[in-house]
């Protein structure tokens, strides 16, 4: 062979590096010849799991695991969310995220439910997650289950564009002590203390406490960014085996915590804008049970109640929420070849928003209500071959009424190693109590010649539900022994969604010198966006792995304007992550991620946000069996860099390269 | 500056120098392979009751509850002859029609689903394996328990014997007798 370049070289040394390097892997045809003694001797690893598992669910689905979780140095849920492909996660400041599946980002994103151990966190005020206000004790998670495209039939109605499902181990798993305490530069200080028990032979539980501080980022004209925060949760669960039969789960958590920010508010008097720095006051609790039934292994239903609350207080709004839901599920196979599920769910939110200079929620207290069921039927076409899902959620809801959501889906395993599925769906995004109910000042455009204008965003009860038909294909495959690929691509047809419709400006107020411009929230964008998702895992070695995904994102509106609304979400995203455990109490984590350019709307105008690429890289050392320590650099490439901007009031900030320690003692 | 004829001799000193450290880790074998080979042994130890099998020809129907790995690990021994019939493996995706397997392996499958099933097996000839004591705790035959990084084989020998089956004492005697239905309950 002729070696020209340098990567020919390299790649040679790679084709003659793993000629030599599969020996480890034993031939399973010379095990037939052991006897079972032998077999029963032999050292046994299960390493390529992850490389080698192909899902079965036909949808576009990824999942995190506990040890993802771990190696990739994560302190926060949405930074875990990273390693999703076709996620957008993208950092606001400090204490605040803007995190949505398949475009349509912001702060305030409203097409992506989440739940946490089947709880939904997902608020109606504003109809999206307040990311700061959700924690887990993230060595106690089991997975979290990236879902994209519409989930609606199953999950129920805003799971347009994903669903996120973070699921807590049971308490039986987590038995014994857990501390963990680091600090570092960003993450200033943090620590979180678990126990686990068993109260008698069939009920086990746990509590947990846990606290950090996190430090100011950069300011956009430089220095600190005033967005620190603190935060403190507590929280338990108990599971017990009530019969063969019966099983009951309870669980709850409660939280506070004080959120800095530096805030920009519009004012009619030059300079037409003041700055703020306010300390924020969030907090909020929530308790859950849940009772299942088993008929049969082919039968079984649930109960489950929860109640969930939070309240914060800031300049621009304040807000109490209760919401209590009761949710049953019932599951069982028909005639050999259906499997069906269904069930019926009711949900009880109530309000109260005071009003301040810049916001009125007329009424400022609601109480709502939702009314859902649905139904799924799991058909097999050909045995263990081919299954096709029909399904449909239908729920009312005080804001819009009726709604339909049916999905149809097709499975198809030909061979153990190939996996096609594919899916057409509607979803609906429906209102939220603050598109219909507030007022608001948006902005106040200086004088030119003509006066100053206040613009006033209206809230519109007759503004509708936007809704999506989304095609979807797929196709995973481990065609090659210890590396597995994961395509899906989509086409996604949204209708109705949310534009801002000027009015007529109303009279010149002579005191103020200004005139006021309703902006009314209507129903006029319409938006088409495609694109495709690869994730793959290869176990390269035994202690040598690698995760790698690609996203592309295009979107296209009606209308030209609606970029200047909606924005656009980075069309490429690219993860790489190298894992290299070398010895068995030594782990090296190296994760890189590219963004590409994104467009991101706020009162502020609009902001191209330029790409960036980060770095973070962990390092942990267990010195003896229940010890380990770590060291985490985040965002290593750059002193700071700038993500998102928030759709209003909170001023740019730019995230910090952050380096920390951690020790993990399980006793 | 390096010289291009030096870069391939530095890039193969550095691999082979990672490849010394894949000798740290001990020449092991990927356990579900292991599982496979070792429910084909189990399948040679064991006696089923007459009625259990249609005619002299039938096949021992090994029956797979789990994802694609499991599926791929049971491949190599599908169509292998013991005691003068052949292993035939189905792999499942539900369970369904599980009278027709003389094996049944269930890999990760959730208690609340497990226990109720291994009910509705109670007293059928079907030997049942799983991967780990919950499966034994539910009423299961035999446990295939990674301990440490080696197989331990548990059997439940009180169900085991219920279902008429008979094992060998060959394989008993390798194995750890468990009797979790009168601990338990």
């Amino acid at each position: 062979m002729i070696i020209k370049t340098p990567a020919k070289q390299f790649l040679t040394a790679l084709i003659i590096y793993f000629s030599y390097s599969t020996i480890a892997y034993t031939n399973q045809d010379e095990l037939i010849n052991l006897s079972v003694e032998d077999l029963l001797n032999v050292e046994v690893i299960s390493v390529a799991k992850k490389a080698k598992s192909l899902n079965d669910s036909p949808a576009a689905i990824f999942v995190i695991t506990q040890d993802d979780i771990k190696r990739i140095g994560a302190t926060s849920v949405p930074e875990a969310l990273r390693l999703a492909p076709g996620l957008d996660v993208a950092r606001i400041d400090s204490n605040k995220w803007a995190i949505s599946a398949r475009g349509f980002n912001g702060r305030f994103a409203n097409k992506l439910l989440v739940l946490i151990d089947g709880r939904s966190i997902y608020t109606r005020a504003f109809a999206g997650v307040y990311w700061e206000n959700q924690d887990v004790m993230l060595e106690d998670v089991e997975r979290i289950e990236v879902i994209r495209g519409p989930g609606a039939t199953l999950w129920g109605a805003n799971a347009v564009n994903g669903v996120i499902n973070i699921i807590t181990k049971h308490s039986e798993d987590t038995q014994g002590g857990l501390l963990v305490a680091g600090g570092g530069t960003e993450e200033q200080g943090f620590g979180s203390f678990r126990y686990g028990g068993k109260i008698n032979t069939d009920t086990t539980a746990r509590v947990y406490i846990k606290g950090f501080k996190r430090d100011e980022n950069t300011h956009e004209l430089g220095g600190e960014a005033g967005d620190d925060w603190d935060k403190v949760q507590g929280g338990f669960r108990m599971d017990s085996q009530l019969s063969l039969h019966d099983k009951l789960t309870i669980q709850g958590d409660a939280y506070r915590s004080e959120i800095n920010q530096n805030s920009k508010f519009p004012q009619i008097a030059p300079p037409y804008q003041t700055n703020l720095n306010e300390s924020i006051d969030s907090f909020g609790g929530n308790l859950l049970a849940r009772h299942q039934h088993t008929f049969s292994s082919t039968s079984n239903y649930s109960l489950q109640v929860f109640y969930d609350f939070y309240e914060r207080n800031e300049t621009f709004i304040n807000e109490s929420r209760h919401v209590i839901d009761i949710d049953i599920q019932h599951r069982f196979a028909l005639l050999d070849w259906n499997d069906i599920v269904w069930g019926a769910a009711y949900r009880y939110n109530h309000d109260n928003f005071s009003n301040n200079a810049f916001t009125e929620v007329n009424p400022s207290n609601r109480n709502d209500q939702l009314f859902s069921a649905f139904i799924q039927d799991e058909i097999t076409l050909i045995d263990d071959a081919l299954w096709f899902t029909l399904g449909s959620k239908f729920e009312h809801n005080d804001y819009s009424g009726f709604e339909a959501q049916p999905t149809a889906r097709l499975m198809w395993a030909p061979h153990h190693q190939h996996r096609f599925w594919g899916a057409v769906s509607r979803a609906v995004r429906t209102p939220s109590r603050l598109e219909h109910e507030m007022n608001t000042i948006q902005t106040v455009i200086p004088p030119t010649p003509r006066p100053a204008t206040e613009v006033l965003l209206e809230g519109n009860t007759n503004f509708d539900s936007e809704a999506v038909i989304s095609y979807e294909i797929g196709y995973r495959t481990t065609f090659i022994n210890n590396l597995s690929i994961d395509f899906t691509a989509f086409y996604n047809d949204y209708q109705n969604l949310r534009s801002g419709e000027p009015g007529q400006p109303g009279q010149y107020n002579p005191v103020t010198q200004s005139i006021p411009l309703p902006l009314q929230i209507e129903n006029n964008y319409s938006a088409h966006t495609y694109g495709l998702e690869v994730s793959t895992v290869w176990q390269m070695l035994n202690w040598w792995r690698w995760d790698a995904s690609y996203s592309l994102l295009k979107t296209d509106f009606n209308k030209q304007d609606a970029i200047d609304t909606i924005g656009s979400s980075p069309q490429q995203h690219v993860s790489l992550r190298s894992s290299i455990s070398p010895w068995n109490n030594i782990e090296l984590d190296v994760l890189f991620r590219y963004v590409d350019t994104n467009t991101a709307v706020s009162s502020f105008g609009t902001a191209t946000i330029k790409d960036y690429v980060s770095m973070d890289i962990r390092l942990a050392w267990q010195p003896i069996a229940n010890l380990e320590l770590s060291l985490v650099g985040q965002n290593l490439l750059a002193e700071k860099h700038f993500e998102y901007r928030q759709e209003f009031i909170t001023s740019d900030t730019e995230i910090d390269r952050g380096m920390y320690g951690k020790l993990t003692w399980s006793f | 500056m390096l010289t291009q004829n030096k870069i391939l001799p530095l890039i193969l000193c550095i691999l082979f120098f990672f490849s010394s450290i894949n000798q740290a880790w001990p020449q092991s074998v990927e356990k579900q392979a292991v599982l496979a080979i070792l429910t084909l042994n189990i399948a040679r130890f064991t006696r089923w009751p007459k009625p259990a099998f249609s005619n002299a020809e039938a096949t021992i129907n090994l029956c797979i509850f789990g994802n694609n790995m499991v599926q791929q690990s049971f491949e190599s021994i599908d169509k292998k002859v013991i005691n003068n019939r052949s292993i035939h493996v189905i792999n499942l995706s539900r369970l369904r029609n599980l009278k027709q397997c003389q094996l049944l392996y269930l890999s990760e499958l959730e208690q609340s689903r497990l226990i109720p099933l291994l009910i509705e097996l109670k007293h059928q000839p079907i030997l049942t394996l799983g991967e780990n004591i919950k499966f034994l705790q539910a009423g299961g035959m035999v446990g295939l328990l990674d301990i440490k990084g080696k197989i331990k084989l548990n059997i439940n020998l009180t169900i085991v014997k219920q279902s008429n089956l008979n094992i060998s004492s060959r394989l008993l005697k390798l194995a750890n007798i468990v009797d979790t239905l009168s601990q338990s309950r």
